[in-house]
């Protein structure tokens, strides 16, 4: 055999090698309990995406990235966990598309030199989507104080403890609120808008 | 920090644990909210099994297999 012709086998044989762990049947075997949790899961990070973008078209994207097998799926990783950090990695894909596409205005030099990190802080839209999406979710707790307290703190970067002592919150407070935060993202994964 | 910094910041920081409360939801809570919809979650569950299939199915059209060696050499395996 020549050794173009075993290049181009090995080339093929490459770009089309199964993943590690078989996502459609995964997929199939999928509980109505996982799906909930999933719709929810996507819905949740679709609401930091620029207007346009449904959490539906997140979702179907990183199914296919998932069944695609450029994305290592680790051992012992449940598949939902795989697949919202796919979502998380498309969500940021998204935004960096948009600069390069040049949807976005570029900083000024003064910005760049003043908030040179992520980047993602110089993008207007991306602040306003974030801004938004926070809305969004305090609209969710509207008449819940102890979800507020809760959700000012996590967006703070702060742990369940550090929360509960700056928000004058017991550890059962604490525990009960994120029980029902969860389950209101839960129904409202279901719902077919957020308030 | 700038205000604009912080507000994508605090959503990711808010998304991210959201989403591990979600992840680690137990299945007694998953079944509480279910309950708690009551009829949506039949259209709910429909709706999303629909869009799995259909990625599904896009995925597998999309890449599809690798020929066997005997093909990629123009050979049919079914003539040995």
């Amino acid at each position: 055999m020549t050794q173009p012709v075993q290049r181009w086998k090995e080339r093929v044989a490459g770009a089309v090698a199964p993943p590690p762990r078989d996502v459609g049947a995964a997929l199939e075997a999928l509980s109505d309990d996982d799906l909930l949790r999933l719709r929810a899961l996507a819905r949740l990070r679709a609401r930091g995406l620029p207007g346009g973008v449904a959490w539906s078209d997140l979702l179907h994207e990183a199914v296919l990235r998932a069944l695609e097998g450029t994305r290592h799926w680790p051992p012992g990783v449940p598949l939902l966990a795989f697949l919202a950090g796919i979502m998380r990695s498309l969500c940021d894909e998204q935004w960096r598309r948009r600069r390069r596409a040049g949807a976005l205005p570029q900083p000024d030099d003064t910005t760049t030199a003043t908030l040179a990190g992520t980047g993602t802080e110089m993008d207007p839209e991306r602040v306003y989507a974030a801004m938004e999406a926070l809305a969004a979710v305090d609209r969710l707790f509207v008449s819940d104080t102890a979800a507020l307290k809760v959700i000012a703190g996590l967006t703070n970067g702060l742990g369940a403890e550090e929360i509960q002592r700056h928000y004058g919150l017991t550890a059962i407070e604490y525990d009960t609120t994120r029980r029902r935060m969860r389950r209101a993202l839960l129904r409202h994964g279901l719902a077919r808008t957020w308030p | 920090m700038s205000p604009c910094w912080s507000a994508t910041t605090a959503l990711d920081a808010l998304l991210d644990a959201l989403e591990a409360d979600l992840l680690g939801t137990s299945p007694e809570e998953v079944q509480a909210a279910l309950r708690e919809i009551g009829r949506a979650r039949e259209s709910a569950v429909h709706e999303l099994r629909s869009l799995l299939r259909d990625a599904t199915t896009q995925g597998h059209d999309r890449y599809t297999p690798a020929p066997s060696s005997d093909e990629c050499d123009g050979m049919d395996a079914r003539r040995h």
